[in-house]
């Protein structure tokens, strides 16, 4: 009997431990405690309607954190910042192309996963290859893709959406009272399939154990340089696709759209608990980043905070996050 | 070349044979091959003019140089950099008026040294924190505050001293040349010291010198703290050149920096190259800045060729590793 309780009594501890150590629950509880300050400062902010409203905004930082997400777990101090010029070209490309017709948007969608994928191919041969510091050279490849689509479109912008974008973008399903926003129906089978992917599937398997070592990962016959090309790949493909969908979300384009991206999808992987060293951590994790940044940013806006003062609080929560989590990696 | 080969068969190196030798000859070689196409494309190169405004766009360039070489050299990296000068550009500009010039300067000094000195070396020093992100994170702190003090370009800089850097002291002395003199000198003597020499061992073996009783971590920050100086010598060159407050400034150092140590043949590993490396890695970007600006392309064009030109010299610089480590393999197997 006292076996037995002991054997309890140390399941619940673990069970208690698990909680507080599980960056991803942590997160989520962060969130709820947003939504609550939000409540207490803006009557009506956790409302249903205002939740649902939030996690449409959030949608598109979350596809580009998703990219961000599988490029950090692959390890080498791996990091996108190219992924902002990649939502510009999302919606530069997707204007261009749809120019307000929906017979376009099928061809548009393949097109800009297609061009996103070798933006980040190019990433992926400077880090693998070149072996260059991803951060270095995301953030070089992102300043000339910037630069070459203002000098292609030499500062206009050509094309619209259409109907058929802007309900993919903006559009919502009503259940008497409650809206759900489409991107949101979206967002969950997208989680849905990315976490049976990474966790169930062999590509996840490989992703997980390149980022864990890269070099044991080769000796067990993994081609890890080709692998690591197609993990910047689908990190440009999935940010260029989440600039398609913002232009059906924000309706007009515009060339500073993307900018706004890097530094909150970089964010949320951290808030995500997804380790920097590779290896480790769940694209659950950064969608509670994204949902945290997205109604912090809520909040502020509010609160009428000007652009300067927004920048300098995500900039002072991500140093905070980062040195509670590295203080924390190192006491294990 | 006779001298040189008698001295070889002795054993000891031909001071040539150091100088092809060294990291930064690369560099040197690619810098005087840019100038002379440069010269071929610039009308009147060589005038007192044309020198001058020259000397001064580079003068900042060559200092945010030795502070990102200095901190690379480190093992460490600042990507708030270009942060840095824009909160420094955009303080200053604030608070200037034509009786205050001295100490707003100083103020500004306090600023940068805090900023990128003691706050980044701290934070990647002591407590460890991963440099890249660390400085990415303060980078946007920096730059959320330069925007909040002026969020809009403007301010005041005062005509008495921003005239101060195109001036010429005895009708022949540049102003941005003796800044530039004064800059190098003091690495220099730094150069000598002990503490230089740490950082090289820091940089190179973190592990073997704190086993040789070096305080890894004051010698860290004493590099991002000794490069706070130069960001602030740059930021002061960048304010007289523009004489106005922009958050937008700096921005573009930062990514500059990096690529001008790259390029002048500095790992960014730590711990190997040199700083006069760095110092004409910087002098290419410029010089590559005025080859593009005199061919006439437009300024669309610009902005991607230098986003392009910063690629090309950074995939330049890992060739030399590739091969090494292509050597390695082999070696190894």
């Amino acid at each position: 009997m006292a076996d037995a309780a002991t054997v309890k009594d140390s399941k619940a501890k673990t069970v208690l431990k698990t909680i507080f150590n599980n960056k991803i629950i942590l997160a989520f509880f962060l969130v709820v405690l947003l939504f609550i300050a939000g409540e207490i400062i803006v009557p009506g902010f956790a409302k249903f309607n205002h939740v649902m409203s939030v996690l449409q905004a959030a949608f598109f930082l979350g596809l580009v954190a998703l990219g961000q997400t599988i490029v950090v777990v692959s390890g080498k101090e791996g990091l996108d910042m190219s992924v902002g010029a990649a939502v510009t070209l999302g919606v530069v490309l997707g204007a261009a192309i749809i120019n307000g017709n929906d017979a376009n948007l099928l061809p548009a969608i393949l097109i800009t996963l297609g061009s996103g994928f070798l933006l980040g191919v190019v990433n992926g041969v400077g880090v693998s290859i070149l072996n260059l510091a991803p951060l270095i050279m995301t953030m070089a490849w992102g300043i000339v893709i910037e630069g070459g689509i203002l000098f292609i479109i030499k500062g206009h912008m050509f094309g619209t959406g259409s109907p058929a974008l802007e309900f993919l973008g903006h559009g919502a399903l009503h259940l008497g009272s409650l809206t759900v926003p489409s991107v949101v129906m979206i967002w969950i089978v997208l989680i849905v399939i990315v976490l049976f992917l990474m966790n169930r599937t062999r590509p996840g398997r490989i992703l997980y154990a390149i980022g864990e070592n890269d070099r044991a990962a080769e000796l067990l016959g993994i081609r890890t340089r080709l692998v690591r090309i197609a993990i910047y790949g689908i990190s440009g493909a999935v940010s260029c696709l989440s600039g398609l969908l913002l232009l059906g979300f924000v309706g007009s384009a515009h060339l500073n759209l993307g900018a706004r991206y890097v530094l909150p999808s970089c964010v949320a992987v951290i808030i995500g608990g997804i380790r920097f060293g590779g290896g480790a951590g769940s694209y659950l994790g950064a969608v509670a980043g994204c949902i945290f940044l997205t109604t912090l940013q809520s909040i502020l806006t509010t609160l009428q905070l000007s652009e300067g003062g927004r920048q300098t609080i995500t900039g002072l929560v991500l140093i905070v996050l980062l040195l509670a989590y590295t203080r924390g990696s190192r006491r294990q | 070349m006779t001298t040189a080969g008698l001295k070889q068969k002795n054993g000891s190196i031909s001071w040539l044979q150091k100088f092809i030798r060294h990291s930064a000859f690369p560099s040197i070689v690619i810098f005087i091959v840019l100038l002379v196409i440069n010269a071929s494309i610039q009308p009147n190169f060589y005038s007192s003019r044309v020198l001058r405004s020259n000397l001064m766009t580079f003068t900042p360039f060559i200092f945010v140089a030795i502070a990102q070489g200095i901190i690379i050299l480190s093992g460490s990296l600042d990507l708030s950099l270009g942060s840095a000068i824009s909160l420094f550009n955009c303080l200053t500009a604030y608070l200037m008026t034509d009786k205050n010039v001295a100490p707003v300067l100083i103020l500004g000094f306090g600023v940068t040294v805090v900023a990128s000195g003691l706050i980044n070396g701290y934070a990647i020093g002591k407590l460890r924190m991963p440099a890249l992100i660390t400085t990415f994170a303060t980078s946007a702190i920096y730059l959320g505050l330069a925007m909040i003090i002026l969020p809009v370009a403007g301010g005041y800089v005062p005509k008495a001293f921003y005239s101060l850097y195109k001036s010429s002291i005895g009708g022949f002395l540049p102003f941005a040349g003796i800044m530039l003199a004064a800059g190098i000198i003091i690495w220099f003597i730094f150069s000598k010291t002990g503490a230089y020499r740490y950082i090289y061992a820091i940089g190179s073996n973190e592990a073997g010198a704190y086993a040789s009783d070096i305080s890894v971590w004051k010698t860290r920050m004493t590099a991002h703290i000794f490069a706070s100086l130069f960001i602030f010598m740059a930021g002061m060159c960048i304010l007289m050149i523009t004489s106005t407050g922009e958050y937008r400034t700096g921005q573009s150092y930062t990514l500059n920096s990096v690529a001008a140590v790259v390029i002048g043949g500095i790992a960014l590993t730590g711990g190997k190259g040199s700083i006069v490396g760095a110092i004409f890695g910087a002098l290419i970007l410029g010089i590559l800045n005025n080859i593009i600006f005199y061919s006439g392309v437009s300024s669309y064009f610009q902005i991607f060729a230098k986003g392009l030109i910063i690629v090309i010299a950074l995939c330049i610089g890992a060739v030399p590793v590739l091969i090494k480590q292509r050597k390695k393999r082999k070696g190894g197997e």
